[in-house]
């Protein structure tokens, strides 16, 4: 799949979610998956944009890119901003939807979203980029 | 994202149409407080034609709810797309924020729990 490139700007996310729904729907997602893959990403690109960017005074781009076998399909958003790694700050507990929304940890329901999304997450950092990675299985014997 | 606002049985509609995610929920936001500083208190969001929302727009939802129960108002949202009524499910908002079905439900329910 083509990649696309951004300028990493809250105006990004819409062209990203395009970019997302075109994948889910090259990869025969259903409609409930794809809403899960496309809020996944969404919200990491929300947090690149804000935290990896804007609030540490940076400017870059952000980067999204597709690859489709048969069994999956895989999303990677790249970018330059500081190194943040989602799964090492905020991680909700088991009891996250338990406590009272004014009590959950600040930037937590993100990245619970990101886990409910997609069948598997990872983060990297590699030659200075960020890769934020997500993984969803494609569904068995989808007629073509 | 659009934003219609209209007046029914002195509550305030506000129809929305588009993504309400981080890049969008901003407007959303400053509308809604435009209004409240016009002495409304009691909010219907039709959500019929938004089909995707974001953590950053269920953030902007629940900064509205807080602020009509500071000024004992009310906010009720209706029409929600089903994938975006399992977001609020999932993320424990339903318990929060009401939903309902129609625009009627909700004039219904803001009517009934309004004292005057």
């Amino acid at each position: 799949m083509k990649s696309l490139c951004l300028p990493a700007t809250l105006d990004a996310l819409e062209e990203i979610g395009k970019y997302i729904v075109e994948a889910a729907k090259n990869a025969d997602l259903d409609a409930k998956a794809a809403y899960g893959l496309r809020l996944a990403v969404d919200e990491i690109a929300t947090n690149i944009i804000t935290h990896g960017y804007k609030e540490a005074g940076k400017i870059g781009d952000v980067a999204v890119s597709g690859v489709l076998t048969d069994s999956s399909l895989t999303i990677v958003l790249e970018d330059t901003g500081i190194p943040f790694d989602p799964m090492s700050h905020n991680l909700p507990g088991d009891d996250y939807l338990s406590l009272p929304l004014e009590e959950r940890p600040i930037g937590g329901l993100g990245i619970f979203l990101v886990l409910k999304g997609v069948h598997a997450f990872n983060y990297e950092h590699v030659d200075g980029r960020n890769r934020n990675i997500f993984v969803m299985n494609r569904p068995v014997g989808t007629p073509e | 994202m659009e934003i219609i606002t209209r007046e029914q049985n002195s509550l305030q509609i506000i129809s929305l149409k588009g993504r309400l995610d981080a890049s969008t929920a901003p407007q959303l936001q400053t509308n809604f407080e435009g209004n409240i500083v016009l002495g409304n208190r009691f909010f219907i969001l039709n959500c019929q034609g938004v089909d995707y929302v974001s953590s950053g727009g269920l953030r902007v939802l629940l900064i509205m709810t807080k602020k009509v129960r500071a000024l004992a108002g009310g906010l009720v949202l209706s029409n929600l797309h089903p994938f975006v009524e399992d977001l609020l499910t999932m993320a424990g908002f339903n318990k929060v924020i009401p939903t309902v079905a129609s625009e009627e439900e909700a004039i219904n329910l803001l009517t009934k729990g309004e004292t005057k």
